[in-house]
């Protein structure tokens, strides 16, 4: 995964705790949901910005939020999805 | 729609420094390092074991709590066999008591009507029916791991749902024959067991699969549970896992700690009910609707006394039965989050859920809002939200309990289980409506805003909406919509 990928997740995760009053450091493998730092609505703007962002169609993913505890598992992820083409979405199982 | 409460399983020892009032601080001996290190030796487990028997002696029979602490004690200081010893415990405990979540009472009724008067039946009915589903769940979890790129794989609820509606359809039309005895028992031991198996077919896909005889041994866990998974599946169940000696007496103090404090509640609320009840006089609610409608007269200040307290008397027997299970889960080895964490300081109805009844959020959220928000209506972000919402607090909600209580249509046939049903319908909508418009509002955190604003307009404004919504949710399926739109339109200064 690129540096500038991973730097656009940090970036977003840093947004959504400052959102919630929280301390915004936070390391690459700290917990954000389990820990209690992010809540549900943080979870669906994740999602939200995952899907717009890298092209991820998450209708056939078991989801869970627990693969998106931490930024190591968000980039663990994504980082096998390739890149959609403009507009367009790419399906992962 | 699916946070994680850390709700004391594993707040961070800086919470613990920065974040704690001073008799919290007191309370807090899982913080202390003298009784961590007592509780690591012999003596400290041999304690924590006993306290933990003996506060569960006081609530059930020896043929409840001897097992779970026998189990509790083998899956904590066993931890390298602990999944298998689970499922030892649940099995060993379902064999003490197979009819836990269902007297059966109806299928009782049907037997009785049969000729079949033999006192053990309905006991023999529920021992088949449990290994009947097991059965079931086990061919499922087969079938679900060897077709599991399929379509229908991402599913489970659907698939599952798809069966039980067949049972149900055949209990119904074989209904007075003595095969229609066996399959209402199926259908009903089926509706219990129905989001644990629909659990352990999504955990199928996690990276850490665990055997069919594990996920057999989490379907009603040994520390209890309702129809909610109280720890939901193994891949959830593995996050909280203690790993460490120190780890393990943390979690155990703050299980022995959360058992303790639901004595507390269970012997509060009984004193409040004495109080209220017996001294004061003031009716339940149910009882409030029976004097309304029986033409008794009373104040509509007593009908609001009557919904405040039954509604104190529901939240402080959810939190006693969610504490004993969760502390139960914890003397085990296993640091799961609280279910019920400070539900008045929720800000909006969406927290609300959240915080007093986690693990049914969760289902919600696990099987019905996320499902639908990932594949409808991506295009329309406030439609998307408030639909997945809907399904969730609305749909998933409703259906949930009407497969619980799929009794009433024995008792009642289908038209007078519908017709009882239609209050909580009407609950199910009002409160889906009121979550998804909370959703789509959702304030964020500004502690620096003025404390009645922030604090005590939003707070109030939430229990006054699950005040009003009691009236509707409340689990008397005898009390009519009708009825409690008038005791609602009474207790609002309307004349009856």
């Amino acid at each position: 995964m690129s540096g500038d990928a991973k730097q656009k997740i940090r970036g977003f995760i840093a947004g959504l705790l400052e959102g919630h009053a929280g301390n915004t450091d936070f390391s690459d493998s700290e917990s954000l949901f389990q820990s209690g730092r992010l809540d549900s609505m943080s979870a669906v703007e994740l999602v939200t910005f995952l899907e717009t962002e890298f092209g991820i169609d998450f209708a056939y993913v078991d989801f869970d939020i627990a693969m998106f505890d931490s930024v190591d598992l968000i980039e663990g992820f994504v980082a096998p999805m390739p890149r959609p083409a403009a507009g367009g979405m790419s399906a992962r199982r | 729609m699916s946070a994680t409460l850390t709700s004391g399983a594993a707040v961070p020892a800086k919470a613990l420094e920065s974040g704690q009032s001073g008799i919290r601080r007191l309370f807090a001996v899982e913080a202390q390092p003298r009784i961590v290190e007592l509780s690591r030796t012999t003596l400290g487990r041999l304690l924590i074991i006993l306290g933990f028997g003996t506060l569960l002696s006081l609530q059930y029979s020896w043929r409840y709590w001897l097992p779970v602490m026998l189990g509790a004690a083998a899956c904590a200081y066993v931890a390298e066999h602990r999944m298998k010893l689970v499922a030892l415990s649940t099995f060993a405990v379902l064999a003490l008591g197979p009819l836990w979540f269902n007297s059966l009472d109806a299928v009782g009724g049907l037997a009785k009507n049969a000729g079949i008067e033999h006192p053990k039946a309905v006991l023999f009915l529920g021992y088949g029916a449990t290994l009947a589903v097991f059965g079931l769940a086990t061919a499922l979890l087969a079938l679900h791991r060897r077709f599991i790129d399929s379509k229908l794989a991402h599913w489970p609820v659907l698939l599952l749902l798809g069966i039980f509606s067949l049972l149900v359809a055949a209990a119904t039309a074989t209904t007075g024959r003595v095969e229609g005895i066996a399959l209402w028992a199926l259908a009903m031991t089926l509706g219990a067991y129905f989001w644990f198996i629909c659990y352990a077919l999504r955990d199928q896909g996690s990276r850490k699969p665990v055997s069919v005889v594990e996920h057999l041994g989490l379907f009603r866990p040994f520390w209890g549970s309702t129809s909610v998974s109280f720890g939901k599946g193994a891949a959830y169940l593995a996050r909280f896992e203690a790993r460490t000696a120190e780890e393990l007496a943390v979690t155990q103090l703050k299980g022995l700690k959360l058992l303790l404090w639901a004595r507390v509640l269970l012997y509060a609320r009984e004193a409040w009910s004495t109080l209220v009840h017996q001294e004061l006089g003031i009716p339940w609610f149910a009882e409030a609707i029976a004097w309304l409608t029986g033409g008794r007269s009373f104040s509509p200040w007593t009908g609001w006394a009557s919904l405040v307290l039954s509604s104190v008397d529901l939240a402080l027997g959810m939190a006693i039965f969610s504490h004993t299970i969760i502390g139960s889960a914890r003397i085990a080895g296993f640091r799961l989050p609280r279910n019920m964490w400070r539900p008045l300081e929720a800000r909006s109805l969406a927290e609300f859920w959240n915080r007093y009844y986690f693990y049914f959020k969760e289902l919600l959220a696990d099987f019905f809002f996320y499902p639908t928000f990932l594949r409808c209506f991506k295009r329309h972000p406030r439609l998307r939200m408030f639909f997945a919402t809907f399904m969730a607090a609305g749909v998933g909600n409703a259906l949930f309990h009407f497969m619980r209580e799929i009794d009433e249509v024995i008792k009642h046939g289908w038209y007078g289980a519908v017709a009882g049903y239609q209050s909580y319908l009407f609950y199910c909508l009002v409160l889906a409506l009121g979550v998804g418009i909370s959703q789509s509002r959702q304030r964020k955190s500004r502690p620096g805003g003025s404390f009645v604003r922030h604090w005590v307009l939003p707070c109030t404004g939430v229990w006054l909406f699950f005040l009003v919504l009691y009236v509707f949710g409340h689990e008397d399926r005898t009390l009519s919509l009708s009825e409690r739109f008038r005791f609602l339109f009474f207790i609002c200064g309307g004349a009856t």
